[in-house]
């Protein structure tokens, strides 16, 4: 363990340790809350504070651990508090030591955890703050209060001491510039797992919960959005080769006229299905005005005889009451699917009202390149990305809930 | 890169002293100040003993800085009453040289830099006011009244231990860091930046026990 001095605190007699090398310029006893001036030869007592150990430092003073790859000795532990709308919030910062390397904070608020070290390059501030590339978003101005101190500061930290706090964040990141009368202090923290404190320190037992969403906890709903567009590009580059492959060749085009008193039913020409077993289309145009019909068609292969038939219905009305309207289309355009190739006819016999005549024309089409399974695809990708979505904004409210700028407050963003 | 031996005017012992921009030369046998006259050492006085610190640095500690080795040649303490700090001597070459911040672990390399702009009263002075050094802006951070405890090794400058003096830490955006001493009529500035103990690749350092 560390070489640490030793002396016997001079309010109560207890053991007391300097782990923090020269660097100490205070002690604070733990049984007896005395604030001892480190510098001084004669160990003056400084302040008295309360006598009763109010907190238990979760990383008891003395431990040491390591955190992203750096051997960090706990010597220090301040409880902080800011007054938000008369309602007190509470922290734990704990010093961190390393020789070489200096010192770092440790703050764990409502059980989010953060390893912070103050700043190399002054961020940029103008709304947001600019800092090694990143933006942070402004989450909170306070007033924090030293409510209080035990261990070992490099300064003479007393409870009471105040300074105006400003964080920033960009997840999983924070920056914040603390104010005091004679220091401006920026520093940047990165969030920790508790589970990371807890094996790095080896401390037993569990970490306290977590409550609600940290300032600059990752929000762990993410990643889906850019899964979605990978899969809908590689259904789309899929529906292009496809459709590039298609032969969509017109194999049929004639146009009859309808009377009601006359035999309707028509079978065309035959013609001819090629290439792979695909689809057919057949589309459907008549001069339908304020008028319906009804075609009964089949698909009749001329070697085997067997038909396929369906029914197609075309109703086109409009009109004006209280501005234009108009409902369905003269037009229409069907499917079959699985068509083997071959030579086919179709059969047509169309029926309408009574009396009535009008005019169609029947087009054949064959292998036609189809987007309804693209749009499905498109669909069913979208839901889980929609629905990761909706628990990431879920996330991201709840956290800036805690700032000064909560989302749908109509509060602007600066 | 000549090594100039020499012996204390004051207690015989053998001083080298290397680099040629070095005026003072603390004795390290009997902390006599000598003052350097081209080849010849004048004692002027005795250094003041320094303070016991944490510092990991010691004078021949090597390292780099940009690309550029360097030596720890000397060395200047302060103390700003709550602790000290040290500007460690870095001869490059034993020709030029720049200062190394040091405190609490964390480093500032600086050089002296002539600005073009009149410096702003210290009593104008608070964190947060804005400082133009050779046209681009420096934001105040810190302000720190500072005695010097002494020094030791080759130094570039005379230094008067006990003598106080107030510094002034600016940052740039860009990350430059920039120090003004107001112990001198006009004020020194210094310019660099601060940088991270991994970067300047230490070897000889001190140990410390237990780490």
């Amino acid at each position: 363990m560390a070489e640490a001095r030793s002396f016997a605190c001079p309010s109560c007699g207890s053991a007391l340790a300097i782990r923090g090398l020269e660097n100490t310029a205070l002690v604070v006893c733990g049984q007896c809350g005395a604030a001892i001036d480190a510098k001084d030869p004669n160990l003056k007592v400084l302040a008295k504070y309360r006598s009763n150990a109010k907190y238990q430092p979760l990383i008891p003073l003395g431990s040491r651990g390591k955190l992203r790859g750096a051997d960090l000795e706990c010597i220090g532990f301040l409880r902080r508090e800011v007054v938000i709308e008369r309602v007190p919030y509470r922290w734990s910062e704990y010093l961190l030591f390393n020789p070489y390397t200096g010192f770092r904070w440790l703050t764990e608020s409502q059980g989010h955890w953060a390893l912070v070290e103050t700043v190399r390059e002054l961020p940029q501030v103008a709304g947001a703050a600019r800092h090694g590339g990143k933006t942070y978003k402004h989450f909170q101005k306070a007033w924090a209060d030293v409510v209080y101190v035990l261990g070992e500061f490099p300064w003479r930290v007393t409870v009471g001491e105040e300074a105006s706090i400003d964080d920033y964040v960009c997840p999983p990141f924070v920056l914040s510039r603390e104010k005091s009368k004679d220091e401006t202090v920026w520093s940047h923290g990165e969030h920790l797992e508790p589970r990371e404190v807890w094996e790095g320190f080896k401390i037993t037992g569990l970490p306290p919960g977590r409550k609600g969403v940290g300032a600059c906890q990752p929000n762990p709903h993410r990643g889906l959005g850019t899964l979605f567009l990978v899969f809908a590009g590689l259904a789309l580059l899929v529906q292009i080769a496809t459709a590039s492959l298609s032969q969509k060749k017109r194999v049929f085009s004639g146009s009859y006229d309808y009377a009601a008193q006359s035999e309707n039913a028509k079978v065309t020409e035959p013609f001819e299905l090629t290439g792979r077993t695909s689809n057919v289309g057949i589309r459907i145009s008549t001069n339908l005005n304020n008028a319906w019909a009804y075609f009964s068609l089949a698909l009749i292969n001329e070697k085997t005889g067997k038909a396929l038939d369906f029914g197609r219905s075309v109703s086109y009305y409009h009109g004006y009451d209280d501005g234009h309207w108009s409902e369905g289309s003269a037009r229409d355009e069907v499917y079959l699917g699985n068509i083997q190739a071959g030579i086919y006819s179709l059969r047509i016999e169309p029926e309408s009202d009574p009396g009535k005549t009008f005019r169609y024309g029947v087009e054949v089409w064959r292998d036609v390149p189809r987007w309804n399974l693209f749009w499905l695809a498109l669909l069913l990708l979208a839901l889980p990305a929609l629905v990761q979505w909706i628990r990431w904004y879920r996330f991201e409210s709840a956290r800036w809930e805690e700032s000064d700028h909560p989302w749908g407050g109509g509060d602007d963003d600066e | 890169m000549p090594v100039h031996k020499a012996s204390c005017p004051s207690c015989g012992a053998p001083v080298d002293f290397r680099s040629s921009a070095a005026l003072l030369v603390v004795c390290a046998h009997c902390r006599s100040t000598l003052l350097r006259k081209d080849m010849n050492l004048e004692t002027i006085g005795r250094m003041a003993d320094l303070l016991k610190d944490a510092s990991p640095l010691q004078l021949g500690t090597e390292g780099k800085y940009q690309g550029k080795p360097f030596t720890v040649a000397g060395r200047v303490q302060m103390d700003y009453g709550e602790g000290t700090w040290n500007e460690w001597v870095l001869a490059y070459d034993w020709e030029h040289h720049a200062w190394l911040g040091e405190a609490q672990g964390r480093y500032m390399v600086t050089e002296e830099i002539p600005v073009k702009e009149t410096l702003p009263a210290l009593e104008g002075l608070a964190p947060g006011a804005e400082v133009v050094l050779n046209g681009a802006r420096f934001e105040v951070i810190d302000i720190q009244d500072a005695r010097c405890v002494g020094g030791e090794g080759e130094l570039p400058q005379r230094i008067q231990p006990g003598f106080e003096t107030t510094v002034v830490d600016l940052a740039c955006p860009d990350g430059r860091f920039a120090t003004l001493d107001y112990g001198d009529d006009p004020p020194r500035v210094y310019l660099g930046r601060q940088v991270p103990f991994e970067a300047l690749g230490f070897k000889g350092l001190r140990g410390i026990e237990g780490w």
